[in-house]
């Protein structure tokens, strides 16, 4: 019985104990957080966090700063999240695609996405890609690009994202599915790559459907297809409706912890996310900034759809995915 | 006449108290910059890059190019004061000007040199406005053979207009591009000379270079040789020039600005060497060409109007082309990378608000420049005096806490320290930097558009000798690099030789 009593006690001793180190978790989050975003200032990516961590400042009343570490592709605010501190308090806002590549390629290489970090939300397909042709262009749908370059191999140039990104892949994707060959010229963005299609160097470009509003409404460029269904271009036909649905990339946002994540720090961010999506404000801010809103924040889900992007890019070759 | 409605739009945001702080922060330090021999607007505006991250777009481009032009107006101060050309641009304007100081007449000239810059840079607008947009359209036409030949041509030109030595320009242009190649390969993607140092990976960062090639290696050479400084006692009579001085005046200035305007529109061209040219083409029209150097007025009026708007005049092929002309405006250009603004051949049509904003803001700025340096004239002298062991310490301690603060890197520390050294050795064996910096600048461009150019012509390099653009700068290429083996003597030799007679 003094046996059992100890034994009780004890227990209950650790009980305490353990809640007590347990009770800043729960509170979650008390300190200021840093998203570490792993492109430019300005983009579009770096916009997505920026107007999240203003929503995220109001409800926790907490410093939400957000940091750019563009530098290496990516690798160093990938590699400072990863080796941080599993409490929550520094996250990284980074573009799944070059996870994935990395992923893909060395399974066992400095950084993996599955093996390293533990996602918080996910916003798959948060900006559409889309291509077009100059507004005199011959072409008026995808199959007639694909007639044509059946015809005559190798001559139609597309200009597309560098190796590695979506807007390189699809096309290395669709070249594959359709049988044909088409050059393609890599280009660091849109507005590198617009002059060129308007110059008539180039026959497709593709770019943010954002950027290429403005193009399609001053009548210089016509649409053909486009990744994920754009709303603010919503009668441009998708990769699927075009007849290719095995081009099926879309450019994802992620926010990842370190692996090994509290389960407290995931709850808190999921149902704060979950309010925030119901705020019409910051709705109508992503629609400005020309981003989705398919924010996803349950772990199940989201791990399933982080393997199924790792799986989608092991089907290209190092030399595709620009990691040699 | 639409220009005009967007040029009011543009003076209406440049007004704006917050445009118009920068826009004075601009040409203040660019006037300091420009009176201290030693530090250039392309050390300052690298020392303030990361401070413009933190900024508006449009604020920081245009404290960027206040520095440019207002480095323009300070250069000239002490050339005619006390013989140090506070800029290369202002090497040209010594030789008159200071004589006219020795004769009491450094009013005249200080003043003409202002009012000579002013009326440049007035010009040198209506000529951005009229042109600049058509230049723009004329940039679609730019491919990528096209970009390759206009790059290479770019180059040619730093190589063959070189002060020194052109086979040491050559070496120089190709150290650069070698250096531009360390990183990502930009079509594949594999690494290359990264010798698994991360910060390697983007390559060689710009300021980090320019900070350490013209920073931190005019420290160590002034450590080493010390500065001689004989400031000028004589009383500054009469700050305005007569009648006469601005009958004598007037054409030097008007030619020393098209001059400016139109050279400067050729990448790799820079201030320095269209203030040659203009003096050289002064001395040729005059009908006194043996007075030349004794302290004539248009010996002053002609360079430094000229260099005034060849530093308005670069902004064309960097706004409309999205080329840098020279190390200042690659660093304009890194600064508005920074803010997500790419400039490039749509830049006007996508950012009409900044462009516009941008060149308003030169026309205050030139009016803020006349107002400051009419006055001011006595506190620039003064500040000559500082110390330099006050002032040196603290450009190092800058350009260290610069760098660093870029990509918060020790690495990146090194490479100054090391371009730094590097710096201080070129300086000491003539081996000039501009050749350098431009190489480092458009290597990546040129690579990019070489290798472009060969996917599109399946390997074929006649795809550069197909296109009429292409043809035409290409031939420009090979008559400069060909022609001096045959002549053994070239421009910019016989400019320099002419000018040093004197």
């Amino acid at each position: 019985m003094k046996k059992l009593l100890i034994a009780f006690s004890l227990v209950s001793v650790f009980i305490a104990g353990f809640s007590s180190v347990g009770t800043p978790q729960e509170k979650y989050p008390n300190r200021p957080v840093q998203i570490v975003v792993a492109h430019r200032a300005g983009g579009g990516v770096d916009l997505f966090f920026r107007l999240l961590a203003e929503e995220l400042k109001k409800t926790w009343k907490v410093p939400v700063t957000v940091e750019n570490q563009f530098s290496a592709g990516g690798v160093t605010a990938a590699n400072t999240v990863a080796q941080a501190k599993k409490d929550g308090q520094t996250v990284l806002g980074i573009i799944v695609g070059i996870l994935s590549t990395m992923t893909a390629v060395k399974p066992d290489g400095p950084v993996n996405l599955t093996r390293d970090f533990d996602p918080i939300l996910i916003n798959p397909g948060y900006a559409s890609v889309i291509y077009l042709v100059k507004s005199d262009s011959k072409f008026r749908t995808l199959k007639d690009v694909i007639n044509y370059a059946r015809e005559k191999p190798g001559e139609l140039i597309c200009g597309t994202g560098p190796r590695g990104s979506e807007n390189f892949l699809e096309w290395e994707l669709l070249k594959r599915v359709a049988g044909v060959d088409i050059t393609t010229l890599s280009y660091q963005g849109s507005s590198e790559v617009y002059p060129q299609l308007l110059g008539g160097h180039i026959q497709i470009a593709g770019g943010a459907d954002t950027s290429s509003k403005p193009y399609i409404d001053s009548g210089r460029m016509r649409p053909l297809v486009v990744d994920m269904k754009s709303p603010i271009l919503p009668d441009v036909p998708t990769f699927a409706e075009a007849g290719y649905p095995e081009v099926n990339l879309i450019t994802t946002v992620a926010l990842l912890g370190p692996k090994g994540l509290p389960p407290a720090v995931t709850k808190a961010w999921d149902s704060t996310v979950k309010a925030i999506l119901k705020n019409p404000e910051f709705l109508a801010s992503l629609k400005k900034a020309g981003l989705n809103n398919h924010i996803e924040g349950d772990p199940l889900k989201m791990r399933e759809f982080l393997n199924g992007e790792v799986k989608k890019y092991a089907q290209f070759s190092p030399e595709q995915l620009g990691l040699k | 006449m639409e220009s005009f409605h967007f040029l009011l739009t543009g003076l209406d945001a440049a007004l704006q108290p917050i445009n118009l702080l920068y826009g004075f922060i601009g040409v203040f330090l660019g006037t300091l910059v420009g009176v201290l021999p030693g530090i250039g607007p392309s050390a300052t505006i690298a020392l303030l890059l990361p401070i413009t991250f933190k900024a508006p777009a449009l604020a920081s481009v245009i404290m960027l190019f206040g520095i440019m032009y207002g480095a323009q107006y300070g250069g000239s101060t002490t050339s005619i004061l006390v013989n140090i050309p506070g800029e290369a641009s202002s090497i040209i304007t010594c030789l008159d000007g200071y004589q006219m100081a020795r004769k009491g007449r450094a009013g005249p000239a200080l003043g003409m040199a202002a009012f000579g810059s002013f009326i440049a840079g007035t010009l040198t607008l209506l000529g951005i406005i009229f042109l600049a947009p058509a230049l723009a359209e004329f940039a679609l036409r730019f491919g990528p053979p096209e970009y390759f030949a206009l790059m290479a041509f770019g180059l040619t030109v730093v190589i063959y207009l070189a002060r020194e030595s052109m086979a040491k320009a050559l070496m120089m242009t190709f150290f650069g591009l070698i250096l531009a190649s360390v990183g990502f390969d930009p079509v594949t993607g594999n690494l290359r000379f990264t010798y698994d140092i991360l910060a390697l990976r983007d390559g060689l960062g710009l300021a980090q270079v320019v900070m350490g090639l013209y920073g931190v290696s005019e420290v160590l050479l002034t450590l080493e040789r010390g500065v001689k400084r004989t400031i000028f006692e004589t009383e500054i009579k009469g700050l305005l020039p007569n009648s006469k001085d601005w009958r004598d005046s007037i054409f030097p200035i008007l030619r020393g600005t098209t001059i400016g305007f139109f050279m400067s529109i050729i990448p790799g061209m820079s201030v320095v060497i269209p203030t040659f040219v203009s003096y050289t083409l002064e001395k040729k029209l005059s009908k006194h060409p043996e007075k030349f150097g004794t302290g004539v007025i248009e010996g002053v009026a002609a360079p430094e109007s000229c260099n005034n708007a060849a530093a308005s005049g670069g902004s064309i092929p960097l706004l409309s082309l999205g080329i840098p002309t020279g190390a200042s405006t690659a660093l304009v250009f890194g600064a508005l990378m920074m803010h997500g603004v790419t400039p490039g051949p749509l830049f006007i049509k996508d950012h009409p608000q900044i462009f516009w904003g941008l060149i308003g803001s030169m026309y205050i700025g030139n009016v803020m420049l006349l107002a400051l340096n009419l006055p001011l004239i006595g506190i620039w002298v003064k500040m000559l005096k500082v110390p330099y062991a006050i002032l040196f310490p603290l450009i190092l301690f800058f350009c260290l806490i610069g760098s660093y603060s870029i990509d918060k890197s020790l690495t990146d520390m090194l490479i100054t320290i090391i371009f730094g050294v590097v710096g201080y050795l070129m300086k000491k064996f003539h081996y000039e930097g501009a050749p350098l910096v431009l190489g480092l600048v458009l290597g990546p461009l040129m690579e990019n558009a070489l290798r472009r150019s060969l996917i599109m012509s399946k390997g074929s390099f006649a795809i550069f000798f197909q296109r009429p653009i292409s043809i035409v700068l290409m031939g420009m290429v090979l008559v400069m690099l060909i022609s001096p083996l045959f002549t053994k003597k070239r421009l910019a030799e016989e400019i320099v030789r002419q000018s040093e007679e004197e």
